[in-house]
């Protein structure tokens, strides 16, 4: 397969469980190495670069949030600012991170990961992900595990969060099974079926013309319809 | 029970002679059952009252762990019977009169082991074997071939090191023909009260022994004799009969002056009065006329209850509390330093983990006794092997549970780390170990209580601690003196716990 992301770009990989979506996010911060094909991340062949340099300049948010249980959530939000040596503006990024994510510093900085719930913690996670300022963000089925409101909920904050950005250009590779959420959020995506790239589009594109009978019939069984498609993605289209 | 103070005390004395230059104590053993105890403290009384410093290990495991230690130096002077040093030590068959057998053993052992016998204490302390007198009567059993009869019948319970030894139930049954019904492996401590609750038919004893008087026995007669002669006599290591002169003459004063009718009286006070061994064995060093009688002889105490037994002995009991916290504390400090690091390198090697955990975990399967014994010669006797056999028992739960607890540590959070850049190392430190601390402190805390219970053998091997009034209870049959033992121990169990658990909810993540 081939792909390319532009910057700035907000690209959604979608398909089945085992399409392999996951697989190629984990390639981009080393997380796998491919056992053919290159993976190169800016202008630099990633097998080339220091794997802790280039995982720290990229964020990741887990399906479950990832957070470390045994932090309180200003810790975690710090823990990349602090693995770069960021020290003394870890706090003070670390509550900008917090507000960016819709979630007060005062409140909850020092509480524990289990006392929050689902949607804080995932909150918190792209609050830690975003926090050292990364220009790549890579988020793997990030609502998948939140129940249908709270999930609404993020995704509009995050579809807002990445509107309103501007620290500069933040490229995003989203994993998603589902598909309405890919069409809210991304720029382009890009259908996986057995590790084979079927389709890669904008959200209209792939809505108007499906690529191959395959991509259709997941349109058909996800009831995609043409209220799922934002109007604003086709102006804001990097292309 | 202040021989155990004094134990300490002269342990105390003995790291002050060390390190003054002066002459080492004389390290007094005996075997763990009445009459030994008693006649090792008369050793040690003896010398120290000739001015000669003496170190007490009374209690070593049995014969096998007595011997060796004495062969390795680690004990000078313990007593024993010239029958067991023919058949068990030397491995003959017994022949001929006591004076045949002293001669033999006394001519062997310089020789083959580089130890010496004292001449006999004058007495003779035989195997017995022993039958509830309705039933002898009503059998009409007064010898060991009218038993071979009847034996089909009957229900034995024997000690294990009667089971075991060639002098013992193997040769008995062979020389007489005898075969049991069944035959139970008993201690002392039990065998005297299953035989008088009926669970048992017979019960082996010694011919000196005090028990056989306070339950109502027959005891019956070896009419083809053959156990052979067991004289007491003190049994001197190398070291001793070479370099102390003073102290082999000391112990000669008491040979030839106990006979059989002294011994089995002071074995009564001991084992059916409930008498203190020191007591006792000062009071027949005074008859004896061996020692000066500053004071009057203390009259015999009656059998106190537990509680004021405890009262009585708490400052004792204490002691041995605290050195039975020490040995705990020290080995479960070394249990940890070994056994974490060693889990966490299994858990960084893909497959050879399991077998490697196993192989500790088959560690916990060997009898305790087993595992002292095999140290004796590398380490002696003492607290070096008790520490050794207490961080090889408490290994096991510690490598299982750090091994277990950072391979499943929580696998998102982990990941997580590692894709947010953290390296091996600071994952491993700054999340795999603390979130893994909860399981390894389990682990610790099942570690420290096998290690308090397991502690108690350590009393085997002279390393002190609440296992002695539990070994000496035993074998003596005293339930107040066991109970003195256990409850301590039972207690510091249950206060190691609920000191780890608090510490276990100390390390707990996010608490």
């Amino acid at each position: 397969m081939s792909l390319e992301i532009a910057e700035g770009e907000c690209i959604s990989l979608v398909g089945e469980s085992g399409s392999g979506k996951t697989t190629l996010l984990r390639s981009f911060n080393a997380l796998v190495t491919p056992d053919a094909g290159r993976v190169v991340v800016g202008s630099r062949d990633a097998a080339t670069m220091d794997v802790i340099e280039l995982r720290r300049g990229i964020g990741y948010v887990p399906q479950d949030g990832g957070l470390l249980p045994h932090w309180r959530v200003a810790r975690n939000v710090e823990l990349v600012l602090r693995l770069q040596g960021r020290m003394h503006e870890a706090r003070q990024r670390a509550d900008e991170a917090l507000r960016l994510v819709g979630l007060d510093p005062e409140v909850f900085r020092d509480r524990w990961p289990r006392e929050l719930s689902g949607g804080q913690r995932q909150r918190v996670a792209i609050a830690r992900a975003l926090a050292a300022e990364p220009r790549l963000l890579l988020l793997d089925e990030p609502f998948g595990a939140l129940d249908a409101m709270t999930r609404a909920d993020l995704q509009e904050s995050f579809a807002k969060l990445l509107a309103g950005r501007t620290a500069g250009p933040l490229t995003c590779v989203l994993v998603t099974h589902d598909l309405h959420e890919a069409f809210l959020l991304a720029d382009r995506i890009a259908v996986l079926r057995r590790g084979r790239i079927e389709q890669v589009a904008p959200p209209a594109e792939v809505f108007a013309r499906p690529a191959t009978t395959y991509v259709r019939d997941l349109l058909l069984r996800a009831r995609v319809g043409s209220n799922d498609i934002r109007p604003e993605v086709m102006k804001e289209r990097p292309q | 029970m202040t021989h155990r103070r004094l134990g300490l005390v002269a342990l105390l004395v003995a790291h002050t002679a060390v390190a003054q230059g002066t002459t080492d104590p004389v390290i007094v053993a005996s075997k763990p059952f009445g009459e030994s105890y008693l006649l090792g403290e008369m050793f040690a009384q003896l010398l120290e009252a000739r001015g000669i410093r003496v170190d007490r290990r009374p209690g070593l495991g049995a014969t096998e762990l007595a011997f060796r230690a004495l062969r390795s130096g680690a004990i000078d002077v313990y007593p024993e019977y010239t029958g067991t040093g023919l058949l068990v030590l030397l491995g003959e068959q017994p022949r001929g009169t006591a004076a045949d057998v002293y001669a033999r053993v006394a001519e062997e052992f310089p020789r083959r082991f580089a130890a010496r016998w004292l001449p006999p204490l004058g007495f003779e302390n035989t195997y017995a074997i022993a039958i509830r007198r309705s039933m002898s009567d009503s059998l009409g059993v007064r010898t060991l071939s009218d038993l071979a009869r009847v034996a089909p019948r009957l229900r034995a319970g024997l000690t294990p090191d009667f089971i075991g030894r060639a002098d013992g139930l193997p040769g008995l049954a062979r020389a007489y023909g005898i075969r049991f019904r069944e035959v139970r492996a008993l201690l002392p401590a039990v065998k005297y009260r299953a035989l008088d609750a009926g669970d048992v038919d017979l019960v082996d004893g010694y011919s000196t022994d005090g028990l056989i008087a306070r339950y109502d026995l027959t005891v019956l007669t070896d009419d083809k004799h053959f156990f052979p002669p067991y004289e007491a006599a003190a049994l001197v290591g190398a070291r001793l009969a070479s370099t102390n002169p003073a102290a082999i003459a000391a112990l000669t004063e008491l040979s030839g002056r106990i006979d059989v009718g002294r011994m089995r009286g002071l074995n009564r006070r001991v084992e059916a009065e409930g008498a203190t061994i020191p007591s006792v064995a000062r009071d027949a060093l005074r008859e004896l006329g061996l020692l000066g009688s500053s004071a009057p002889a203390a009259a015999t105490p009656a059998r106190e209850s537990l509680g004021r037994y405890l009262e009585a002995n708490r400052g004792t009991l204490l002691a041995l509390t605290l050195r039975h916290l020490l040995l705990v504390g020290t080995s479960l400090a070394f249990a940890i330093l070994i056994g974490v690091p060693l889990g966490l390198v299994l858990e960084r090697t893909a497959s050879g983990a399991e077998p490697v955990i196993r192989g500790v975990g088959v560690i916990q399967t060997l009898p305790g006794i087993a595992l002292l014994a095999f140290m004796i010669p590398l380490l002696g006797i003492g607290v070096a092997p008790a520490l050794v056999a207490l961080v090889l028992y408490s290994l096991y739960p510690i490598v299982r549970n750090t091994f277990t607890g950072v391979r499943d540590a929580d696998p998102s959070a982990v990941d997580a780390a590692r894709a947010l850049g953290m390296t091996d190392s600071q994952i491993l430190g700054q999340v795999r170990l603390p979130l893994a601390a909860p399981v390894i402190m389990a682990g610790i805390r099942t570690a420290a209580v096998i290690d308090v219970g397991t502690a108690t053998l350590a009393a085997f091997i002279g390393a002190g601690g609440l296992g002695e009034p539990i070994v000496s209870g035993l074998a003596l049959s005293d339930t107040r003196m066991i109970l003195s033992g256990a409850i301590p121990a039972a207690l510091l169990a249950l206060a190691v716990d609920a000191t780890l658990a608090g510490v276990e909810r100390f390390v707990r993540p996010g608490r």
